[in-house]
């Protein structure tokens, strides 16, 4: 059970490490995948946004961390 | 020939690769110098076999998806992972999170064996800490695998990188007897959470129809976006630090 239970957390921390950045790429990528059916025409703008969205969210996270850890 | 796409696949499942079997190692190398060398091969052979077994059963599975049917959710588990592994190889090269120490590790994992006494030829203990080190380091490397090489039938390939990554480790292990702390794990960590995140965009872009401008070359300035913002934000980081 312990084993099952590591595999489980290690799982878990490859894809959730850090929830909130987590939550907010599900976020993202649900939002682009809303406007690709209400908005189909739109498709390119949605590929750029989706990456500036993500790179957006990552340089948010670490700099959050960041701050958080110094203070 | 490989194309790009290709290239870039079996780079990142070797570069991934690379990173894990390092630290696999370490812990393998602990436990044959406190607990004997069949122990850490027993347990070693048992995870390598495991770890097979999951790529050949999901690999070929996973396959027979039709590929637009697959882009969005291992493109989403691609982009969860791959910016993971950025977010935390952006505060190790900043200094925020302190680097990954496997010369430190392998005194842990040494002194945390050898407390054990003197132990049998076969050791359970010994066989169980190389199994689960080799297992829970090689769980990424099979995600990494399967996940960038089962849409264009890349999966014999990526393994093989993988692969080639691990006898490197074992070859350079089996020289020096010691743990790999030269191995500048957290610019490969940066490496393949460049990589990893930018399959994802892509193959999410591609499931929601995006017409990609320079098609499989947009990989490259997808990456170029990824790489120049997180070299940025570490450097700016570690200035602020001083």
């Amino acid at each position: 059970m312990s084993l099952l239970r590591q595999v489980w957390a290690e799982i878990y921390s490859m894809f959730a490490g850090d929830t909130v950045m987590s939550a907010a790429t599900l976020a993202l990528v649900a939002a682009a995948s809303a406007l690709h059916v209400f908005a189909p025409t739109a498709a390119n703008w949605i590929g750029f946004g989706l990456l500036a969205g993500c790179v957006t969210l990552l340089l948010v996270r670490v700099f959050v961390y960041a701050s958080r850890t110094r203070r | 020939m490989y194309d790009s796409h290709a290239i870039a696949a079996i780079s990142a499942a070797f570069l991934a690769s690379l990173v894990e079997v390092t630290e696999a190692y370490t812990i393998v190398l602990a436990v044959a110098l406190s607990r004997g060398w069949r122990s850490a091969l027993a347990g070693t052979a048992a995870a390598l076999a495991l770890l097979v077994l999951m790529v050949v059963a999901f690999g070929p599975l996973l396959s027979r998806v039709p590929l637009h049917a697959l882009q969005l959710p291992i493109g989403l588990l691609l982009l969860l992972f791959g910016m993971g592994w950025l977010r935390k190889a952006i505060l190790r090269a900043a200094g925020i999170i302190p680097l990954h120490d496997e010369a430190l590790i392998f005194e842990q994992e040494l002194a945390m064996l050898k407390s054990g006494g003197d132990q049998p030829a076969l050791d359970t203990g010994g066989i169980v800490t190389a199994f689960q080190g080799v297992l829970l380091e090689g769980l990424e490397v099979v995600f990494i695998v399967i996940a960038v090489g089962v849409g264009r039938h890349l999966l014999v390939a990526a393994s093989a990188g993988a692969a080639l990554a691990c006898l490197l480790v074992l070859c350079a292990g089996a020289v020096i007897h010691r743990p790999l702390s030269q191995v500048p794990e957290n610019t490969l960590k940066f490496a393949v959470g460049v990589m990893l995140a930018s399959f994802g965009v892509f193959w999410i872009g591609e499931a929601l129809d995006v017409r990609w401008p320079g098609a499989d070359f947009a990989l490259a300035y997808i990456a170029g976006t990824f790489l120049f913002a997180s070299t940025s934000a570490a450097v700016v980081l570690k200035r602020e630090a001083r």
